[in-house]
């Protein structure tokens, strides 16, 4: 199994956002994760990376068998998870070169080959349609949404992980950009199979670029349906009244088995 | 370009010639700079400097203070259509700098961009004076402090009444890394109505989203630190790869 969330609550400020969650992610696997705003998607990616301004009141998460919750989140990164973010941060002053030197040297514990990190760098720029030029500028400054994102998954390439979590990568990009992304993302899904794929969106039309094997809805902190691509394109049509009309019907079992 | 070095209070002229002429009178260093130039101060220890760029001049300044340093003060003198880059790292205790730039020709164009690294209490007093038409300057200082070390950064810039055209900008940021009280009075002093203007001043800590964002990316704490501190510090010096080199040396071993 490479991620195992089993009972998972996770609070902000003391408001529960996360509750009794559970999710199962088989290596190669694809799991997408649809769900009103509030619901808690960008919760879990965050608790997956160990944020620290989320506190995990019960529950457990396990990678490849590791148990993470006491681990910092820049050792769940070098373990091999990845977590492409809603909002890329800015970082004015430190560049995109600097920073993904500093962080692809650790990864490979200290060692680093300057040309061969020199020529991946470009090359996944240049894999994503990106200016060579932004590698020596300022992480994320200046950047429109769409490069945002781009560098995420340029950096996503370039960190090569076990686990990698899109939370909204889809979101900000055209209809170009998305499939330059969805592209680079199949192909590094397909050069290493093993990789796993949580994909946070709110929109199905990222799923007609990457096929997913489960897609599913959540609803107040947890898991309420899970289905294959067919139910991201029934909420497409219906919106989350799938979830309510289900919910209605087991309060109206419930109800008359009381009776 | 023709270099000249004051480390500590010696003097190296590398080919000099008529390019400038330097003179100590009064325990003042001053230096007349009449061509294109770089200067480069090491731990200079004079108290005060005078420069005086003449007449179309482009100077090019970069100077380097590491551990205690005694007080300064520093005059620039610009005269018409000359041109000063300053680009200061200091990495300090307790220090105080009086800084005055005179933008005296017409067209005359100084930027003034400081690092600070504080140890201890420090005060940087730094005053524009725009007494010519079209006359520009460019401030960024940027200081960090550790422990309870304080900066406090006073900028003051002055157009007085008919110099017109002319342009003034700063930026001054203070991260904390302590628990000192800095502070910044970014002044301006405006009697002209035809100026450009823009001042701003930002006190703070590095953020938890920015140091989560290269956590995520399996640099740790007190890398993604590094990372920030040589970003804040550098980033704005105008100056060469090798002196970079050596500056993101000291920067690393900052916290250590």
């Amino acid at each position: 199994m490479l991620l195992r969330i089993d009972n998972l609550s996770v609070s902000i400020d003391n408001k529960k956002i996360l509750n009794d969650y559970n999710l199962e992610i088989k290596e190669g696997e694809v799991h997408v994760i649809m769900g009103p705003n509030g619901s808690g998607k960008s919760t879990l990616s965050k608790a997956i990376m160990g944020d620290t301004r989320y506190t995990v009141t019960s529950g457990n998460i396990y990678f490849n068998g590791k148990k993470l919750n006491d681990l910092k989140t820049d050792e769940r990164a070098r373990l091999g998870i990845f977590l492409a973010m809603q909002n890329p941060m800015e970082i004015e002053g430190v560049s995109n070169a600097d920073f993904l030197r500093t962080a692809v040297s650790i990864k490979n514990d200290g060692k680093l080959n300057l040309y061969e990190f020199a020529k991946n760098l470009e090359k996944s720029y240049s894999n994503l349609d990106m200016d060579k030029k932004m590698i020596h500028r300022s992480l994320n400054v200046g950047f429109s949404g769409g490069e945002r994102k781009k560098n995420e998954i340029a950096q996503m390439l370039l960190l090569e992980p076990k686990l990698i979590i899109l939370d909204e990568i889809d979101s900000g990009l055209d209809v170009d950009s998305l499939k330059i992304v969805s592209d680079n993302i199949n192909k590094y899904k397909k050069e290493n199979p093993k990789t796993g794929l949580l994909i946070i969106t709110h929109h199905q039309r990222l799923l007609d670029h990457i096929n997913p094997d489960f897609v599913h809805i959540m609803t107040c902190g947890k898991i309420a349906k899970t289905g294959d691509r067919k139910l991201a394109l029934e909420l497409e049509s219906h919106g989350f009244n799938i979830i309510n009309a289900k919910n209605e019907q087991n309060n109206i079992k419930e109800e008359s088995s009381n009776e | 370009m023709n270099k000249i070095e004051v480390v500590s209070n010696n003097l190296i002229l590398n080919d000099a010639g008529d390019i400038i002429s330097t003179y100590v009178n009064n325990d003042i260093l001053t230096i007349d700079c009449k061509s294109d130039i770089k200067l480069i101060f090491i731990n200079n220890i004079y108290k005060d400097v005078v420069i005086n760029v003449l007449d179309n001049v482009a100077l090019n300044i970069l100077e380097i203070k590491k551990e205690d340093s005694l007080d300064s003060n520093y005059k620039y003198i610009l005269n018409e259509n000359s041109k000063v880059i300053i680009n200061k790292f200091y990495y300090s205790g307790e220090y105080s700098e009086n800084v005055n730039i005179d933008l005296n020709g017409y067209n005359s164009d100084a930027t003034f961009n400081l690092s600070v690294a504080s140890f201890g209490n420090q005060k940087y007093n730094i005053n524009i004076y725009h007494n010519n038409k079209k006359t520009i300057s460019n401030v960024f200082n940027h200081g960090i402090t550790f422990g309870d070390s304080v900066i406090d950064f006073i900028i003051n810039g002055t157009v007085k009444k008919g110099m017109n055209d002319s342009i003034l900008n700063q930026d001054n940021k203070i991260m904390i890394m302590g628990n000192g009280k800095s502070s910044i009075e970014p002044n301006l002093f405006i009697e002209d109505d035809v100026i450009e203007a823009r001042h701003g001043a930002s006190i703070g800590k590095f953020s938890e989203e920015e140091l989560f964002y290269l956590e995520t990316r399996g640099i740790s704490r007190e890398i993604g630190y590094e990372l920030l501190i040589k970003g804040f510090l550098l980033n704005h010096l105008i100056i060469e790869d090798d002196v970079l080199e050596e500056l993101e040396g000291i920067v690393c071993s900052l916290r250590r």
